[in-house]
């Protein structure tokens, strides 16, 4: 029995090693691309709902119409484009992606 | 001293510095708490904010601060000796490295994730943050010149690398058209790029191919000619070496992020790993001896100075680095899941960082088999004293020297470029945003561009490389200094303990500020009087950066010591 509880508490540390080290390898590697790629699309996303709900604010490009059809889809990324657009940025904030 | 007992000692520095000496802080001084919110979690905005597993951070930080600083620091620095270097390399890391990257990520964490800017406009003075963004743009430019010469004027300039180099770039622009664009799995991705890419490196070592790049680089088709002077002491080959590596620095500047930098960066990741593994295996099989390489050489090492300050300074990053600071607080504070998840993701980094020194450290001392072929390497660049000795590294289980070195080579000039072309990007937004409203035109991306690359070449010509070294090392460790100040202003106004950040930060300023001073004293009294024409010129540019330095971080001292006065003074009244 206590052979057994052994290889399993050896089997789970090599598996959190495992673990470990791709997890690892991952922030070396595609991490910042994979942030990179999330952040365009984010971008891009904020960009569609200035657009759509410009009538909101008074510039007529689309009818309010479609901008309230396409609200319930926009909304979960409003707080996060709220959050992004209004903290206040430094140009050091660039440093980060020179690593 | 065998080359294992360095790795032990290493290891030793780590389990002890780690450990011990980290943890006892963490958790009598910092004390994280994992129950408040990190700013990755409060201010979680998918883009800047987001929360990250803590061994992908621990990789993220790791990629962030490794680059030629580690490595060419100890390269040169073990002309004083091995002892010397071996000791700051191990006790610079163990009571300063670690402490100011690990603050760094959590003074960040604590202040909401601004970053150094905004904190020592808070903290010091109004100020201080232009300050800053001046010392850093400086600090870039020395980081241009230092990585440029070593590539543009050492490894380019060797018939069997740039074919290598050109491959990697190729296929990493082939990794972004693959990942990004023909939407293909990551993994076959890797595994066509990156073996193409050493087949590149391969071919590169091939005599015809050699044959090629000796006419172009004006050795003639044997290798066997000197390579004719163009202009100032430029030859043919420095010229086509240095002109190679600012065209790459233009695109990687200009062209989108994902089409260049980021591919490029991920197939050259597999080529620099792959190296270290292979260099550090190779290590272990051989385990040699220093031969006949000096403990300690002379207090005063020609062309460097003397041991204090210079030793400190050159060593950069192999101990420890402003860079690291600027990182931590900028990027890795905002996406800490837990407070707890700080060390490991600031002080591991950077102790594997140090180990990473040694390597480099073990690649001088016993991979040149002796001091005086070290020296006579060494004159070309520490770049190739690197490569050199990492290819016996590798000897040592059967790969062939010729391609070994090759793929030294190509290893050090991707690992070099892909941070110049990142460099660029910020020199040239930096830029645009000081200068861009007086000249309109810096605000376009080709000007601003075109403008950092010829400062760039403008060192990498005129300047001699020991110079930019080392005031790139005391640019890099200075700025380390300021932001210890900057912690240690933290630390006091929150109430704690701050004597483990203040005492380094004295030291590192005192030995930054010397070294700056003695470049000044050296640029301005003993080489200007002797040197003519464009040497002349040289010792004026490092000369009047060097005092632009020196002047920027004594007001950046003086407003931060006055804050810390103020501070405690406001504690005391408190008090009573």
């Amino acid at each position: 029995m206590r052979h057994g509880a052994g290889a399993g508490g050896r089997a789970g540390l090599w598996q959190r090693w495992a673990y470990a080290i791709r997890q690892f390898l991952y922030g070396m590697t595609t991490y910042e691309m994979v942030r990179g790629l999330e952040r365009e699309r984010l971008r891009l996303g904020w960009q569609l709902a200035a657009l759509t709900q410009a009538g909101a604010l008074g510039i007529p490009l689309p009818g309010n119409c479609y901008g309230l059809r396409l609200l319930p889809y926009l909304l979960p990324e409003l707080q996060s484009a709220r959050r992004a657009l209004a903290r206040a940025h430094d140009i050091i904030d660039l440093c980060e992606d020179l690593g | 001293m065998n080359a294992l007992l360095v790795l032990l000692l290493a290891c030793a520095a780590i389990v002890l510095g780690y450990g011990w000496y980290a943890k006892r802080i963490d958790r009598t001084v910092i004390q994280p708490d994992d129950s408040k919110a990190t700013p990755a979690k409060l201010y979680m905005d998918g883009v800047d904010f987001t929360p990250a597993d803590r061994n992908v951070l621990f990789g993220y930080q790791f990629k962030s601060i490794a680059a030629l600083g580690p490595i060419t620091g100890p390269i040169v620095a073990v002309q004083y000796g091995w002892l010397p270097a071996l000791i700051w390399i191990l006790l610079g890391t163990f009571f300063i490295g670690w402490v100011q990257d690990y603050a760094s990520i959590m003074l960040g964490v604590r202040e909401e994730g601004q970053t150094f800017g905004a904190l020592s406009y808070r903290l010091i003075s109004p100020r201080a943050r232009t300050l800053l963004l001046v010392f850093i743009y400086f600090y870039l430019w020395l980081i241009m010149g230092a990585f440029g010469y070593q590539i543009g004027f050492g490894l380019l300039t060797k018939a069997t690398v740039p074919l290598g180099v050109l491959a990697a770039i190729g296929l990493g622009l082939l990794a972004g058209q693959m990942t990004y664009r023909w939407k293909q799995d990551i993994i076959l991705t890797t595994i066509v790029t990156v073996v193409l890419a050493f087949v590149g490196i391969y071919l590169g070592t091939l005599p015809a191919v050699q044959s090629f790049f000796n006419i172009i680089l004006g050795y003639g088709a044997a290798g066997t000619g000197k390579p004719p002077i163009l202009f100032l002491t430029i030859d043919q080959a420095k010229f086509v070496g240095s002109l190679a590596v600012v065209i790459i620095c233009y695109f990687g500047g200009v062209l989108p992020i994902w089409r260049w930098a980021q591919p490029i960066n991920y197939v050259c990741f597999w080529i620099v790993l792959l190296g270290v593994i292979g260099g550090v295996l190779g290590l272990i099989i051989w385990h040699p001896g220093m031969a006949d390489f000096p403990a300690f050489t002379t207090f005063n090492v020609s062309g460097l100075g003397p041991l204090w300050p210079i030793l400190f300074v050159t060593i950069a990053c192999g101990a420890i680095s402003g860079w690291h600071s600027l990182v931590s607080s900028s990027g890795t504070a905002r996406q800490l899941e837990k407070e707890s998840d700080a060390l490991f993701v600031g002080g591991g980094a950077m102790f594997l960082e140090m180990f990473f020194a040694t390597i480099a450290f073990l690649t001088a001392t016993v991979g040149m088999e002796g001091y005086k072929k070290y020296l006579d390497v060494l004159k070309v660049s520490p770049a190739s004293v690197f490569s050199a000795g990492l290819a016996k590294f590798m000897n040592q289980w059967g790969l062939p020297s010729a391609l070994g070195t090759a793929y030294g080579s190509v290893f050090l000039v991707l690992m070099g470029l892909t941070i110049m072309y990142l460099v660029v990007r910020f020199m040239r937004v930096a830029s645009a945003e000081a200068l861009g409203d007086r000249f309109p035109a810096l605000r376009n991306e080709h000007v601003g561009t075109v403008i950092a690359l010829l400062f760039t070449l403008a060192l990498i010509w005129l300047v001699p490389f020991l110079q930019i070294w080392v005031l790139f090392g005391a640019a890099n460790q200075l700025m380390a200094s300021l932001a210890l100040l900057l912690i240690s202003l933290w630390l006091l106004s929150k109430g704690k303990q701050y004597a483990w950040a203040f005492w380094p930060f004295v030291f590192m300023f005192l030995t930054t500020m010397a070294a700056l001073v003695w470049n000044v004293y050296q640029a301005f009294f003993i080489k200007l009087p002797a040197a003519k024409g464009e040497a002349a010129v040289a010792q004026v540019i490092i000369g009047v950066v060097a005092i632009v330095l020196f002047i920027a971080a004594l007001i950046l001292a003086i407003d931060g010591l006055r804050a810390l006065q103020k501070a405690r003074a406001g504690k005391a009244a408190a008090r009573a």
